[in-house]
């Protein structure tokens, strides 16, 4: 028998206790009277927090309640005051952000500085657990003051419609990253969910599945263990092939979280934001911060790129001045890698994908220029060395700085562990196939719904090659431990 | 604000794909039970990601095929799986008593008593053996880094074969082509390496040679893996459940798996001298307790100085030498004995025993011919 | 002003500044970020000059591909702006 505590324990958005969950709130949700419904998803969205930690739902509703108020001083103070009040909200949710995410990673260098001038000789750590979702709901925190600030949006009176920005459940553990325009409006609208709705609902969740566990879960398991962990043993072969399959694991990994968030979103009327437009077919770099986290890399532009470039060119409107073609990008993708993490190699990461963009943009202030497409084969080139390149370059985005360089330099080097063989590379190189026709079925419309314009035959079977995959993928021989010579 | 108006019927495409699987499976599965589908699927799982088990079963079930009955299974961790030839055991039981019987090993590297117990049981159910003689020494009872006792038990089959339903466990247990798939999932994992160097009868020639670890490469390799050398409760009770296992159908017998001497100079033993007596008064005690029969062999016997692959497993001069003496230490041990046919000295009476067969398979295996 | 004027000189800014090129002869229903003629991220550019140029703020969240793509849809949007 399974244990009611086991399946309601940390709920993931693959686990079979969420979709029991998402059952029982959606039948709930539509059974009780539609003034009551936002309620039911506000207590649905705080037990689901619950499953993981206490702490973790406490500090989200501190947080709802300060936004939710300073929002509200923000829409009555004057010109001058609201500077202040704007400034206070984001340093708080800042705050509370940086403590969680980064005190102890950060404070791990600090003290070790002081233990070496010898002003201290322990290590204060504080195991602090990260809440989840904040570094989600603190962008959303964050949209929502500055919003209210340029008055663009009024301040929301209802602290449940704040409460349930922040804390959606479907949304709650990665985004997407709203806006509070956009998610009051889907909370207030009255939208009656009808065959089409369910079936496409469906199908976000059956594509997210497939992505997350057929394909990302799968790769996973194959790639040996230390290779990125200390890849100065590996040879330039297993580099390559297991940091390139690496890219399809976090690509499929989190669309195919987003593909379910939105799908069971849907379920309840409300419709988040796409997140993925098919990235690894871009044809620049910019084009793929496009593609690629969409609701993050928006954010970044509205908050963080736009104010810069616009207070840059402010002082030099050239647009050939190379300043302002290359800051601006630069800072924005710093920050991003800060946001990822507060390791030095996620600062690394976003200054090297900053310079690409940079780099790209330069280049093309004195490219020919032309809007006639280009041949299909040097589209397909292009889209090729876009990706190899973004992929190569990405390498901290996963591994520390001397992990990073290790790993680089091992691409030209033939290193003592060879892994790569036949039977290991088949399953890979098979979850990387289907991942590109997934993208090229969804490609035309550019989201998850590419199963529905199909012929019914066609749909039946890939419903049936499907499900057949997933049974076979969640059912998949787990590593083997390493027994050497054990008694 | 929201509301539900569905219309029935809806999602058709999806129930027909639900049935087109149906039908699939039932296909696959009718086809893997064909033989053209036993050919086609090569491999096979059940569900560990033990290196050693699924290949031991898969051995063990075509031993049972191939002769009819299995009578001694031998059990233990990698000193057995690498250390007991039981075809060696068979011959020298043969020329101690002239009765022939099918011993297999059932070696499984890291193997512990607490896990042994449950093992034991599921070999009784599915083999009904009339001995199992368990490989045991001190270091199963000491704290030793975690083993590998997981990766068996949260097997599906095994917990199914414990009486712990699962689909899976029922799937590995009925469907040939659920296991072909495991089997062939974890051949892309692994490749071949873990199931080659074991032969049908379980017993592994991995080990034959000597390592290139140094001695004392290989005296800090095991300081670093053991603990304090203090007997733990778990196992104890794992032994003493095993051996509770003892029974008039299927005897539970135990023998000491030895080490090279100079095992017994890791420093870890500073921390406790006394704990190789407490491990022999123990065992004496648990065995006698079910009044079964116990072999100690770290004093008594001395292993070939080439006999060692490394300090604590044989190699093959090792193995062919203590399983020989294995055997011979079998023939005085009363056990039910199943398909043992009268094929050569010790025998019989009356008029004169028949000629002993120089290769024991060569015995008829015909009931009128079995001892009484 | 006229919308006429507007797109002349939205046509010249964007020629002479972000393509670098004063002579190409682009159209005013000619896209411009999904041709990939200019790219998402200088709309900050035309941000500052619709700014310097007509006296209208156009807030960020509105410098996007949807809404800027053409010279038509950029002078359109000003256009409203103006009242």
């Amino acid at each position: 028998m399974i244990q009611m505590t086991d399946l309601f324990s940390k709920l993931s958005i693959t686990s079979n206790g969420f979709f029991v969950f998402v059952l029982l709130t959606l039948g709930i949700y539509y059974l009780v009277p539609k003034k009551a419904q936002n309620y039911v998803l506000l207590i649905a969205s705080y037990l689901f927090c619950f499953t993981w930690d206490w702490t973790f739902a406490t500090i989200l509703f501190a947080s709802s309640i300060v936004n939710y108020w300073v929002a509200l001083k923000l829409d009555k103070a004057e010109d001058s005051a609201k500077t202040r009040w704007v400034w206070i909200g984001v340093a708080a949710n800042l705050g509370v952000l940086l403590f969680y995410k980064y005190f102890d990673q950060t404070s791990v260098y600090f003290f070790k500085a002081l233990l070496r001038i010898g002003l201290t000789n322990e290590l204060l750590i504080l195991d602090l657990l990260q809440p989840i979702g904040i570094s989600f709901y603190t962008l959303q925190a964050i949209s929502y003051l500055v919003d209210v600030y340029r008055k663009q949006i009024p301040a929301n009176h209802s602290f449940v419609e704040v409460s349930l920005y922040l804390g959606y459940f479907p949304k709650l553990l990665a985004g997407p990253i709203e806006r509070a325009q956009n998610f009051f409006k889907q909370l207030q609208a009255d939208v009656e969910i009808g065959n089409d709705q369910l079936v496409e609902s469906f199908i976000k969740i059956f594509v997210g599945l497939v992505r997350k566990l057929v394909i990302s879960e799968t790769i996973v398991r194959m790639i040996p263990l230390g290779v990125f962990a200390a890849p100065q043993k590996y040879s330039m072969p297993d580099l390559l092939f297991w940091w390139l399959t690496f890219a399809f694991v976090i690509y499929n990994d989190f669309a195919g979280y987003t593909s379910i968030a939105r799908g069971v979103s849907g379920l309840f009327g409300i419709q988040l934001s796409p997140n993925f437009e098919q990235p690894f077919f871009s044809t620049s770099y910019i084009d793929f911060w496009n593609r690629w986290h969409i609701s993050l890399s928006n954010w970044l532009r509205d908050y963080i790129y736009l104010p810069v470039s616009r207070a840059m060119l402010r002082r030099n409107p050239s647009g050939r001045y190379w300043p302002n073609l290359v800051i601006p990008p630069l800072v924005t993708m710093i920050v991003s890698g800060i946001w990822h993490g507060a390791a030095p190699h996620f600062i690394l990461w976003g200054a090297l994908n900053g310079l690409l963009q940079g780099y790209e943009r330069v280049q093309k202030m004195f490219a020919k220029k032309t809007s006639i497409p280009l041949p299909r084969w040097r589209q397909i080139s292009n889209i090729v060395v876009t990706l190899l390149i973004l992929i190569l370059i990405n390498a901290p985005f996963k591994m520390d700085f001397t992990q990073t360089l290790a790993f680089w330099s091992g691409l030209f080097r033939w290193g003592i562990i060879q892994t790569l063989s036949i039977h290991q590379i088949i399953k890979p190189i098979l979850a990387i196939g289907l991942s590109f026709f997934i993208d090229v079925m969804q490609l035309p419309a550019k989201d998850e719904l590419g199963l529905l314009r199909l012929s019914k035959p066609a749909k039946v079977f890939l419903l049936t090659v499907g499900l057949l995959l997933l049974f076979l993928s969640t059912r998949q021989a787990a590593v083997a431990p390493f027994i050497y010579q054990e008694f | 604000m929201k509301s539900l108006k569905i219309k029935l019927p809806v999602g058709q495409a999806f129930f027909q794909a639900v049935l087109w699987l149906l039908v699939f499976c039932v296909a696959i599965e009718a086809f893997a039970r064909t033989s053209a589908g036993r050919n086609f699927f090569q491999y096979e799982s059940y569900g560990s990601s033990h290196p050693h088990f699924d290949p031991q079963v898969i051995r063990i079930k075509a031993r049972e095929v191939q002769d009819g009955q299995i009578d001694c299974i031998i059990l233990g961790d990698s000193q057995v799986l690498y250390g007991i030839d039981p075809t060696i055991v068979e011959q020298a039981y043969f020329d101690s008593t002239g009765n022939t019987i099918h011993c297999q090993n059932f070696g499984l590297g890291g193997l512990k008593p607490i896990t042994a117990y449950p093992l034991a049981k599921l070999l009784i159910k599915n083999f009904h053996p009339a001995v199992i003689v368990f490989g045991t020494d001190l270091f199963d009872y000491t704290a030793v880094q975690a083993g590998s006792d997981a990766s068996i038990m949260s097997s599906p089959w095994v917990k199914y074969q414990l009486d712990d339903f699962s689909a899976d466990g029922w799937l590995i247990e009925n469907s040939n082509s659920y296991r072909s798939y495991l089997g062939a999932d974890r051949y892309l994992l692994n490749g071949e390496e873990n199931a080659n160097h074991i032969e049908v009868n379980g017993h592994s020639l991995k080990f034959s040679e000597k390592t290139n670890m140094s001695q004392q490469e290989q005296v800090d390799y095991f300081d670093s893996l053991l603990d304090r050398p203090e007997i733990t409760g778990e196992q104890l009770d794992g032994l003493h459940e095993l051996l509770a296992l003892n029974s008039a159908e299927t005897k539970i017998v135990l023998f000491e798996t030895p080490v090279d001497p100079i095992f017994f100079t890791l420093q870890k033993f500073a921390y406790n001298r006394k704990v190789y007596p407490d491990f022999r008064n123990m065992l004496e005690n648990e065995a006698a307790y079910v009044n079964t029969d116990l072999w100690l062999t770290q004093e008594t016997i001395q292993i070939p100085t080439d006999g060692w692959y490394d300090i604590v497993h044989f190699n093959k001069v090792g193995s062919e030498y203590f399983s020989r003496l294995l055997g011979e230490h079998l023939s005085g041990i009363t056990f039910r004995v199943t398909g043992v046919v009268w094929c050569g000295v010790g025998g019989g009476g009356g008029g004169g025993a028949p000629p002993r067969s120089e290769n024991l398979y060569d015995c008829p295996r015909d009931p009128s011919l079995r001892s009484g | 002003m006229e919308e006429n004027e507007i797109r002349s000189k939205l046509r010249k800014f964007i020629c002479t500044e972000i393509m670098n090129d004063a002579e190409y002869p682009l159209k005013y229903d000619e896209p411009l970020i999904t041709s990939g003629l200019i790219d998402s991220f200088s709309l900050a550019q035309v941000g500052v000059f619709v700014e310097i140029e007509f006296q209208i703020y156009i807030p960020d969240p509105e410098l996007t591909v949807d809404n800027m793509n053409t010279i038509d849809a950029m002078a359109a949007r000003i256009k409203e702006k103006m009242g």
